[in-house]
């Protein structure tokens, strides 16, 4: 009865079927231009060689070719390793940072914990201020030597003042004091309720910020084109960065090609870039539905609400 | 500190449990701490550098030490490049256009999404629109290089010589970058943000619009009057975190999507770009701290300004 | 839930295996898995009971093309040099020019544990990171050792800052001059006298055929500093982006700003009209790997400083066949003593044995070959005692053998001339000293002014050198903005040290 009501209010409310085909039209234009760039270089992947070289970069193929993965795929061992390493880095990554600022937000939820403002402040003052870049170099490079190893790229992302503050809003408007205080009186400790009831509660939250460190890591060039001369270490960001500049890159280490003649006029270069790209979006797009569900919660509560 | 509230005088069992609280609290900080301590707070001894003729000496905290103070002249030096001016001009009018338009175009957007009747289609086009976040700015890059190269580019090659017109020698000319650059900026960003926004919008309670819809309100009218107002207070706090944040830009983005262009310098250097720049290419130490000093400096000041105001605002909403 | 904890659990497992995998350098070999070859040879198959003292890892940066084959190289290299320094190499190259540079300047101002770097007035700013404090000072090594025979005094003095060598400079032509390589095809293909080439302007005509002719083919390949303005061969005082210079034909001792010069504007607008011509790759603003474009094999001509041999020798690293086109005068200056060195960072844990290794680049034969042309049998084949041929394997192609130790060592390819090494020597003894040769600029005093030179010209030249961008427009605020940045001071202090040293030396 009431629902029925609700719904044909609503209705009374809706726009008009013209405005929403206008609306609609804005949005079909929107997508386009969101998702065009995107199909261009997925064309350009499946572009020849000669066809690049005769009618340029475009979005329908005249010389439909997979020249450029057959390549991709024969040079592999670069980009395989490569993809190795931004997997592991990625899941690795995401676990420990999502421990590290989960347990670091909750006791700045808690108003029990009286020095809360303090710790906010250091982990806040950092993202205002920084030592910049050589001092910052220098101390994983003399001090805390991890360069050129596969912690260099995870270690500098583990804390994040901005996703430790969406957490803990996050604590805050979700999980309600007086649960904590029940659990209290049953006895149990500080980590066991963290543990048991807090974090079930957060999921949400866990996710979106699990999201964001995905993406920070999945994403990240900039500590391999800071700490790693290695080509092991090197992820499928910065390979690409590097075959910006050489195309070479990619048959590094590769024990088909050694043995292959291959002469660079003959390699489909500008295809073989796009093809790159097109392999290091995939998985961070197909990642996404898997955190959809949560993140629109997790991203409303924490960021909009904080 | 938290000693500090320790120490001060209670019942005996409330500061055994207390202690044993705060214990626990301080253990799950503890990793985070670690962290910060070596990836920032140790690092930030390093600002001296500034002020001194750097020379590497054995080791880190060595060669701050024993470097020779040279007081202002790494600054002087700065300063007097017209690339002082330049950079600091870019870098603040850039995040003052990606701020406007990072609230403008996803508040219209969200609003219309939530318009949309067909509310799968409205999911379909938010997951589309999301994309682009998802790409490092290596890929935008090779998107933006498809688009703009001047022997293949698309719109060199299939729309501008297809209308017959001149190429458009795109890394060269600065005059086109300030668009370039926001329309990517724009691109990437735009759907996040309407997805925020977009889901603040669905929390505010149905029944404001349906009484405003009984009284005869009309669509425009509900959004002036009811949307806008409500979402104020997160648009208000979203635009001053990044105020805050106006001499930090976004470095992905000029550092990747120009390919480090020298004619574009111009248009497209911004502080963190430069800083980066005199360190790698002329490995000038001295210029690359005290650029970098400087810039941490204002923007420390705006960041306790914005959060000033915001602690006026609503003090929970507060950084610090 | 058992069913989701025990796919936990595999997860993980699956995870730290490729932990293992991804950090297994840490690992020792396996027995199992050393080769049957190096088994055979010591009949203790068994583990040795006295462990031999763990070999010490020495870092080697050279500015080079990624070569695949490098992890075979730096395994051959540790195998031989077991015995003689028991070390571990580990070698890598980065791209020319701007790839390398900002790859090894951090590392060398940070004090990273690097062992040996490629330095120069081109890359890696020998003389600012000298000067800087970033490497060891070698004088004390060079006292005693091989390689001041080898180089020669004057080559070292006349790499030394105030007295010190802080690198090792290279043994190779000791003069240089400049002019194309021309694509071999191509000259044959359209009947090129090259023997009536005597200046950039008489390959015009050629150009213009080509660009008709030849689709895919850009006629003149210029990237960032490899082009037609190396032609004027400016004798910079300090690096190559860093104003000052003389002219290169000892006509008088004022020190000028060399980007601002009548002719460098002439040829600014020169480039203008082949970039609009077409003769210039379009998108040469953001083309950044000069050695690599010169592989894809779609350009005519290259400029390229020359010495005897040239042609043949870089078919080597670019698997193209091409014919050499002298312009300029050979001269003899400090490009070439601070042209191509070796130095070991201060960061380096190990300089001794780091000496000790470069050392062994100018005496030891198999070592040079080794790193110039890769392992015999795979990557060459022996054609005679010291003539080799490349197999079809590319996986190594590092060729340029002048970036390290003694190139008077190499081995000579199939295609090259015999007396190659006569040559040069003959070479050597035509060039004409230039006035500053053994000058060393030392910067303290105006470090900041050229970081901030530096920054301005990295800004504005190539839109110059290139003709990518209008000439009058570009120069005029590349001025105005050299000026701000302390032009006139960097020169006059360049021109006070130039007088004062002419006066010592007696110039």
């Amino acid at each position: 009865m009431m629902a029925r009501k609700l719904n044909k209010q609503s209705k009374l409310n809706q726009i008009s079927a013209t405005g929403n085909l206008l609306l609609n039209m804005l949005f079909v234009f929107i997508t386009i231009v969101c998702i065009a760039p995107v199909i261009l270089v997925l064309a350009i992947s499946f572009t020849s060689e000669e066809a690049i070289r005769h009618a340029g970069y475009s979005f329908i193929p005249r010389e439909f070719s997979t020249a450029a993965y057959d390549y991709v795929l024969k040079a592999g061992d670069a980009i395989w390793r490569a993809y190795g390493v931004s997997i592991f880095v990625t899941v690795i990554g995401t676990l420990l940072s999502l421990a590290v600022i989960c347990m670091y937000a909750y006791p700045l939820s808690r108003s029990s914990f009286r020095a809360r403002g303090f710790f906010s402040f250091l982990a806040y003052f950092t993202m205002i201020f920084g030592g910049g870049l050589v001092p910052w170099i220098m101390v994983y490079t003399r001090l805390f030597k991890i360069s050129n190893t596969i912690w260099i790229l995870i270690f500098p992302y583990l804390m994040n003042a901005w996703f430790v503050m969406i957490m803990r809003t996050f604590y805050k408007t979700t999980v309600p004091e007086s649960i904590i205080e029940s659990a209290r009186i049953d006895g149990a400790g500080e980590f066991r309720t963290f543990l048991v009831i807090v974090l079930p509660l957060s999921k949400a939250g866990l996710a979106t910020i699990g999201l964001f460190c995905t993406l920070v890591y999945w994403n990240d060039w900039y500590l391999p084109l800071m700490f790693v001369t290695e080509r092991k270490f090197f992820n499928i960001q910065y390979l690409m960065y590097q075959t910006l500049v050489s195309i070479q890159y990619l048959t590094s280490g590769s024990a088909q090609f050694s043995e292959a003649a291959v002469v660079l006029a003959n390699l489909p270069t500008e295809s073989a870039r796009m093809a790159i790209a097109i392999i290091s979006i995939g998985p961070i797009v197909l990642a996404y539905p898997f955190f959809r569900r949560y993140f629109i919660k997790g991203l409303t509560i924490g960021a909009v609400k904080g | 500190m938290s000693m500090l509230y320790l120490s001060e005088p209670k019942p005996l069992g409330k500061l055994k449990k207390g202690l044993r609280t705060n214990g626990a609290f301080i253990a799950m900080l503890l990793p985070g701490l670690f962290v910060l301590l070596i990836n920032n707070y140790i690092p930030m001894f390093g600002v001296v550098i500034a002020f001194k003729r750097y020379r590497f000496n054995k080791d880190f905290f060595t060669s701050i030490l024993t470097s020779e103070w040279i007081g202002f002249k790494n600054f002087e030096f700065f300063f007097k490049t017209p690339q002082a001016y330049e950079v600091t001009r870019n870098t603040i009018l850039y995040n003052f256009v990606f701020i406007a338009l990072g609230v403008v175009i996803p508040v219209i957007l969200a609003i219309a999404l939530n318009e949309l009747l067909n509310k799968r289609l409205s999911n379909f086009y938010q997951s589309i629109m999301f994309l682009p976040y998802f790409l490092s700015w290596i890929v935008v890059s090779y998107l933006a290089y498809s688009m703009l190269s001047m022997e293949n580019g698309f719109i060199n090659r299939n729309i501008i010589r297809a209308l017959g017109l001149e190429s458009v020698n795109w890394y060269s000319e600065p005059k086109y970058w300030p668009f370039i650059l926001t329309f990517f900026q724009v691109w990437k960003y735009t759907g996040y943000n309407a997805v925020v926004y977009h889901a603040a919008i669905s929390g505010i309670d149905s029944e404001y619009y349906e009484s405003a819809a009984i009284d005869g309100a009309t669509k425009w009218q509900q959004t002036r009057f009811i949307t806008i107002p409500l979402l104020q207070p997160v648009i208000i706090i979203m635009t001053l975190l990044a105020v805050g944040r106006i001499f930090n830009a976004d470095f992905g983005l000029f550092f990747n999507v120009p390919k480090d262009s020298g004619a574009l310098y111009s248009v497209t250097d911004v502080i963190d770009t430069y800083v980066f720049r005199a360190l790698r290419n002329s490995n000038s130490v001295g210029m690359a701290s005290a650029s970098g000093l400087y810039q941490a400096v204002i923007g420390c000041i705006t960041v306790f300004t914005a959060n000033f105001i915001v602690r006026k605002i609503d003090k929970e909403k507060a950084l610090f | 839930m058992k069913k989701r904890q025990r796919s936990l659990s595999l997860a993980l497992v699956l995870i730290m295996s490729l932990a293992l995998v991804l950090t297994g350098c840490g690992a020792p070999a396996k027995p199992a898995a050393s080769s049957p070859a190096q088994s055979s040879q010591t009949p203790a198959t068994s583990q040795p009971t006295e462990s031999p003292k763990e070999p010490v890892e020495l870092t080697f940066y050279c500015v080079g093309d990624s070569q695949p084959d490098m992890q075979k190289i730096c395994d051959a290299a540790t195998e031989y040099l077991k015995d003689k320094l028991n070390v571990k190499i580990k070698a890598e190259t980065f791209g020319w020019g701007d790839t390398y540079t900002p790859k090894i300047n951090p590392m060398l101002s940070s004090g990273q544990p690097v062992d040996i770097v490629f330095t120069s007035n081109w890359a890696a700013n020998y003389r600012v990171n000298a000067n800087a404090g970033y490497f060891t000072d070698l004088t004390p090594y060079l006292q005693n050792s091989p390689i001041r025979e080898i180089v020669g005094d004057d080559f070292l003095s006349g790499s030394a800052i105030n007295g010190k060598n802080y690198a090792v400079p290279c043994n190779k032509e000791k003069v240089h001059n400049w002019g194309f390589l021309l694509k071999q095809d191509l000259v044959v293909k359209y009947n090129i006298d090259v023997s009536k080439i005597k200046k950039m302007e008489d390959l015009e005509p050629y150009f213009e055929t080509i660009k008709a002719n030849e689709p895919g083919v850009t006629p003149l390949l210029n990237v960032q500093m490899e082009g037609p303005f190396k032609l004027l061969d400016w004798d910079n005082i300090s690096d190559d982006d860093i104003p000052g210079a003389l002219y290169p034909d000892n006509r008088n001792n004022t020190i000028i700003n060399q980007f601002e010069a009548p002719e460098s504007v002439a040829l600014y607008r020169k480039m203008r009209d082949y970039y609009n011509k077409g003769w210039i790759h379009p998108d040469a603003a953001t083309q950044d790997n000069f050695s690599e474009e010169m592989k894809t094999g779609k350009y005519f001509a290259v400029v390229q400083s020359l010495k005897p041999g040239k042609d043949a020798e870089m078919k080597a690293s670019t698997n193209i066949d091409w014919v050499q086109v002298d312009i300029t005068v050979p001269v003899m200056s400090n490009r070439e003593t601070t042209g191509a060195m070796l130095a070991i960072p201060v960061g380096s844990e190990h300089p001794d044995l780091a000496f000790k290794f470069i050392e062994l680049l100018y005496t030891d034969k198999y070592l040079k070959n080794l790193f110039v042309y890769g392992i015999e049998n795979e990557h060459y084949v022996k054609v005679s005692d010291n003539v080799i041929k490349l197999t079809d394997n590319t996986g190594y192609r590092a060729g340029n053998g002048w970036r390290f130790g003694d190139q008077f060592l190499d081995y000579l390819l199939e295609n090259e001339a015999p007396d190659k090494w006569e040559q040069f020597k003959a070479y050597n003894a035509k060039g004409i000293p230039l006035n500053s040769l053994g000058f060393a600029f030392d910067a303290t005093n105006v470090e900041t002014e050229i970081g901030a030179l530096k920054n301005v010209v990295q800004k504005y030249y190539k839109q110059l050198f290139l003709g990518t961008a209008d000439t009058d427009s570009t120069l005029s605020s590349f001025s105005s903005e050299m000026k701000a940045a302390g032009v006139d001071d960097v020169i006059a202090e360049m021109q006070k040290q130039y007088d004062d040293w002419r006066k010592t030396v007696g110039k």
